[in-house]
């Protein structure tokens, strides 16, 4: 019976210990990600991405799933940066939802010729800091393995995405250099038309698959 | 005196678990460093507009992008047009692997500069393997059969693994984005190309291989770079961003680790739906996930199709009619 005490403390205390070291028993970062990513590579999936009506349906499946786990628009502000702050509320309102069009027109839309599968996407390594964490997957696509990380901070008890890293390079620091650009040489207001304009023409990726194929 | 025994029961077990979790993660600590510099990247501060890099000289430079630019939608892509229509994908890859054995020495000399003797073997063990069971590298039996993955490196990589920063950005003619640091990088292995020594005094042969090589990788890739320059609201600072990005990735070694190995199992699985597909001919009876238009010529053969994973690629196989 003594014995059973002392099994049943120590179990508490190592318990104890792990609950110290382990921020929360909420979902993790990587658990979060493993489910978003999976969740659109069943949406791709599930039909032919090269029929333009069913591509449609997917691709607003797609951008659903994104918004609920990707926040836009820290997105967004991220890659205005300092000129972000210089804004009026309304301005960044609808910078934000350009943005997510953009989003929706690029990064999704790139997803149309994506031929990688769920067996050849692997998360492998995350970590968290606080309220900040990075998770890491590794992608293989046409016999090229290709490194992603998201990182993620903490809003209540979801994890949401504020940046993509594929193969060491940032979406949002990819942004941020050109607005930056853009707005040093031409205004604010040019940065927004030429996202409008971008916006209006539409998607080129279907347009030049692979030279000749 | 039992009190303090029990105490000293507990003080162990309490320094064990400790013990043991500070293993554990010490254990995963080296593993994630790489990630953890990324939480650090001062690109984090929200504020800040990082500059990618220096750049002196970007009114020559931007003249050059636009010179490549024109040169790749000009000249690159219409004759590549008609390359890929004379040459098919797999022969492609085929041309793009001999030549890629071929540099082999640069990677491997680099791998033992840069200290890492795993990666050097590495890449000298493919080298071997592609040259003697891969006819000369036409095939890559070292990445498909014996799960051996490609690991890259260069001088201009070594450099910056030493300490050396990236200096200013340079976009030179026909061979593009490029920093002073890589550009020093870029003639070191100059020296390590066995093309120097094989085709000694040949200079128009070599060059002639050369464009040859350049031409055979943008039907390879040129819709990666298209993407770039379509998406960009301003294509010069677009690539440079990237280029600058992906580099300093490849020195702070954050790509992928690559050496994970997968074995072909005994009995194929049955595939999903068929999503896309493109004939490779490495593979006699299977099909390689690659591309979505030539799904369609297979649709019939949807009952037959089967898949299995190696050296991480997805393949799905089927039993093909004599029409192949």
């Amino acid at each position: 019976m003594k014995f059973l005490y002392k099994y049943l403390v120590g179990i508490s205390l190592f318990s104890v210990c792990c609950f110290i070291i382990s921020p929360s028993f909420a979902s993790t970062p990587m658990e979060t990600m493993k489910k978003s990513v999976g969740a659109i590579l069943d949406v791709l999936d599930r039909g032919d991405t090269s029929d333009d009506s069913v591509w449609q349906k997917q691709r607003d499946e797609v951008s659903g799933i994104v918004a609920l786990h990707f926040d836009l628009r820290e997105m967004a502000k991220r890659s205005l940066a300092k000129y972000w702050k210089r804004r009026t509320p309304d301005e960044q309102d609808e910078f934000a939802k350009l943005f997510a069009e953009l989003i929706k027109n690029t990064y999704i839309e790139r997803l149309r010729s994506f031929s990688g599968s769920k067996d050849g996407t692997k998360f492998d390594k995350e970590i968290v800091r606080g309220t900040k964490s990075a998770v890491s997957s590794v992608v293989w696509q046409n016999g090229k393995e290709i490194t992603v990380v998201y990182k993620l901070y903490r809003k209540g008890n979801a994890w949401l995405v504020y940046d993509v890293i594929i193969e060491n390079v940032s979406l949002v620091r990819n942004y941020r250099s050109q607005f930056a650009q853009v707005i040093q040489k031409d205004g604010y207001e040019a940065l927004v038309r030429k996202i409008q304009k971008n916006l209006a023409s539409p998607p080129v990726i279907g347009e030049h698959a692979r030279l000749g194929e | 005196m039992r009190q303090r025994f029990l105490l000293f029961q507990y003080g162990y077990f309490i320094i064990f678990s400790l013990g043991f979790l500070l293993f554990l993660s010490a254990q995963s600590c080296a593993a994630e460093a790489d990630l953890e510099s990324m939480l650090d990247d001062d690109f984090d501060d929200e504020e800040e507009v990082v500059i990618s890099i220096a750049d002196p000289l970007e009114p020559m430079n931007r003249i050059f992008f636009k010179v490549n630019d024109s040169l790749y939608f000009w000249v690159v892509k219409p004759v590549g047009k008609v390359y890929s229509s004379v040459l098919p994908i797999d022969i492609r890859v085929s041309i793009s692997d001999v030549f890629y054995n071929a540099l082999a020495p640069i990677r491997v000399v680099n791998h033992l500069l840069q200290g890492d003797l795993f990666d050097s073997g590495t890449e000298f063990s493919r080298f071997v393997i592609n040259l003697t069971l891969g006819a000369g590298g036409l095939g890559d039996p070292a990445g498909e059969e014996f799960g051996i993955v490609r690991k890259d490196a260069d001088f201009g990589q070594t450099l910056g693994k030493y300490g050396i920063g990236d200096g200013f950005y340079i976009c030179w003619p026909v061979i593009g984005p490029s920093s002073a640091r890589d550009s020093v990088g870029l003639a070191g292995d100059y020296f390590l190309n066995p093309l120097l020594y094989g085709l000694k005094g040949q200079g128009g042969v070599a060059s002639g291989l050369y464009v040859w090589k350049y031409e055979n990788e943008a039907t390879l890739h040129g819709d990666q770079y298209e993407t770039i320059i379509n998406e960009a609201f301003d294509s010069y600072v677009s690539l440079r961003d990237i280029y600058m990005q992906y580099r300093r990735g490849t020195i702070n070694n954050r790509s992928g680790s690559g050496r994970e190995i997968h074995k072909k199992p005994d009995s194929f699985q049955p595939a999903r739906d068929c999503v896309s597909f493109s004939y490779h001919k490495r593979y006699r009876n299977k099909i390689q996930a690659n591309h979505h238009e030539q799904c369609r010529h297979l649709q019939g053969d949807m009952e037959h199709l089967l898949r299995y994973t190696q050296a991480g690629i997805v393949y799905y196989g089927v039993q093909l009619p004599d029409r192949y």
